[in-house]
């Protein structure tokens, strides 16, 4: 019988991780050799959706 | 020297760019000491006690910006202050600089780290709520590390995650290790086959660096927030992170760590360990007595120390001896060593203080003060009774939580920054009625640089007058291990150095302060609880 497929699958992964806040954590994750990408999102919750994905666009 | 404060309005910066902010100011030509924070009381409070605070920061709010500089004799305070304002107004640079990529939305981000499949976010909680649900529409688990997320949003997320198989881990989880990787406070710990589920931070952290100094390893360490276990969540992510490591190959046996549970949450979590996990399993409910016992397969310990010891016990292998040899002692030399203590007292030193950057481990002391020698004084006690009504003064047998909100509002963690920290300890060792001040000094990742070195001068300083007879001693209990940035050997030679006696674990360090000051009485409870507290 096949096993039973994990509920999550995190465990066992490679990490791929966002961090959106404290840059200490990013210099932590990258001092173990994670693929991190930091972000500043703080002007997100400002924006219209459709703006803020068009002026990251533009990035 | 002039004191000179600029405000500025409404304006935020995080805690970590603001410790940055004042170590690149305290650097500048014509700075004699500088701190930049937000408008907290607090923070106004450290400027008062620092000798940076003037007049223009006395009505200052949260959401103000304080720029507070002790300007050098011989130099024009307009000029310097001038370039002081310049640097502090810059835009915000993260320690890595071209690291941090300014986006205005989640999507965006996704879109740039394709297979991302974890978050840490940090922003402050009011604004944590709408990109933590973002990111779990698009399949992202969640190490929510900021707090201040109601209790709604935080049910709201672990509702939405837990239907679709996803973590949330938090709010204020301080602490999480998955794949071998240290999110947040975590140790650098050895992998192995121990999984930990816990909604206190700093109790993973002491568990899973004793479990790596007896030679065993951690699977996975899911931090799920203190308020996991509370009514309205109902430990829902912690029983979904029991599923996960009862779930995992390289789990063999699950521990449990929670602190100050509802009871009935913590009947229904054992219910779904009876139920649907069949690993051996030990759970430490700090503040709970351990629920009846439930056979062989889950044991419950009273405190961390004790959890560790039951854990190393139960693998079958030869931790239990490591345990013997590196973390435990006996009686007979706890008290012989308190005895001796005492009799080098004057008769006025009668009280110990605490002063503990990390939270569960300062519940772990105020509950063995509790068993030993009667509770005492917190900002975070056991019972209303015992609450410091200021946080900022202790009395009698006080155990501080720095860590607790009342400090932390708009200023690092005590664990980052040991500013605040290094005040309180020369506050109390000026008491005449303190005989020991506690500390734990808490290594890992994301955590001071040199946290043992920075208190460093202070403990010196106290032990030296401690030896004439006119000073407090000083104890501590080191949580980290070999492999930490901060590294455990470093951190010992240089508090051993500095006079400080060193416990194993924080339960041993609480239980000796408590028979220094409780005496032959304090003993003779010990000794009755002695299997309980640190069997």
């Amino acid at each position: 019988m096949a096993r039973k497929e994990p509920k999550h699958k995190l465990l066992g992964s490679e990490l791929v991780v966002l961090n959106l806040g404290l840059d200490i954590f990013t210099q932590a994750l990258e001092d173990q050799k994670v693929k991190c990408l930091q972000l500043d999102l703080t002007q997100a919750p400002k924006l219209d959706k459709k703006l803020a994905d068009a002026l990251d666009r533009l990035l | 020297m002039p004191v000179v404060n600029i405000v500025k309005r409404n304006l935020f910066r995080d805690s970590i760019q603001l410790m940055r902010l004042s170590e690149d100011v305290k650097k500048m030509d014509g700075v004699d000491d500088a701190v930049v924070s937000m408008g907290t009381d607090t923070n106004r409070r450290l400027l008062q006690d620092l000798g940076l605070l003037a007049g223009e920061s006395r009505g200052t709010g949260d959401g103000d910006l304080i720029i507070a500089v002790r300007v050098k004799g011989g130099f024009d305070a307009d000029e310097v202050m001038g370039r002081v304002e310049q640097l502090v107004m810059a835009p915000p640079v993260s320690a890595g600089g071209r690291r941090t990529i300014v986006l205005h939305s989640v999507r965006s981000a996704l879109d740039r780290a394709s297979g991302a499949n974890l978050a840490v976010v940090s922003v402050p909680g009011s604004q944590a709520f709408e990109p933590s649900m973002e990111l779990l529409r698009n399949g992202v688990n969640v190490h929510l590390f900021s707090d201040h997320v109601s209790l709604e949003q935080e049910l709201e997320l672990k509702r939405y995650a837990s239907s679709k198989g996803l973590l949330v881990m938090g709010p204020g989880a301080g602490t999480a290790i998955i794949n071998g990787v240290g999110l947040g406070f975590a140790n650098s710990v050895k992998r192995g086959d121990v999984g930990i589920v816990a909604s206190a931070g700093t109790g993973i952290q002491e568990v899973s660096t004793m479990l790596d100094s007896v030679g065993l390893g951690v699977s996975a360490a899911l931090g799920v927030g203190g308020t996991d276990v509370s009514e309205k969540i109902g430990g829902l992510m912690m029983k979904d992170c029991l599923q996960l490591l009862e779930e995992d190959e390289g789990t063999r046996m699950i521990m449990i760590i929670a602190k100050t549970p509802k009871e009935h949450v913590i009947r229904d979590v054992m219910d779904h360990v009876d139920r649907k996990t069949t690993k051996p399993v030990v759970a430490c409910f700090l503040g709970l007595d351990p629920p009846k016992t439930r056979g062989e397969r889950v044991t419950f310990a009273k405190t961390l120390h004790s959890a560790v010891h039951k854990a190393a016990r139960a693998s079958g292998r030869d931790a239990e001896g490591e345990f013997d040899a590196k973390i435990s002692t006996t009686f007979e030399d706890l008290s012989k060593s308190a005895r001796k203590f005492r009799a080098s007292l004057g008769p006025s030193r009668r009280y110990v203080r605490g002063l503990y950057s990390g939270g569960t481990l300062a519940h772990e002391t105020l509950l063995i003060f509790r068993e030993i020698v009667g509770e005492a004084y917190s900002n975070t006690p056991l019972s209303d009774r015992y609450l410091l009504s200021d946080p900022n003064t202790s009395r009698g047998n006080s155990v501080v939580d720095l860590g607790d909100e009342f400090f932390t509002s708009g200023r690092a963690h005590p664990m980052i920054d040991p500013t605040l920290r290094r005040l309180r300890f020369a506050q109390e060792a000026k008491d005449p009625s303190v005989a020991a001040i506690m500390l734990d000094i808490v290594l890992g990742y994301g955590s001071s640089p040199d946290p043992g070195g920075a208190l460093q001068g202070a403990v010196k300083d106290a032990t030296r007058r401690q030896q004439k007879g006119d000073g407090p001693s000083v104890m501590a209990h080191i949580c980290g291990t070999g492999t930490d940035p901060q590294s455990l050997e470093d951190q010992t030679s240089k508090l051993s150095a500095s006079g400080t006696m060193l416990f194993a674990s924080n339960a041993l360090l609480a239980v000796e302060a408590a028979l220094v000051v409780g005496g032959d009485e304090a003993a003779s409870r010990l000794k009755k609880k002695w299997g309980e507290l640190l069997g």
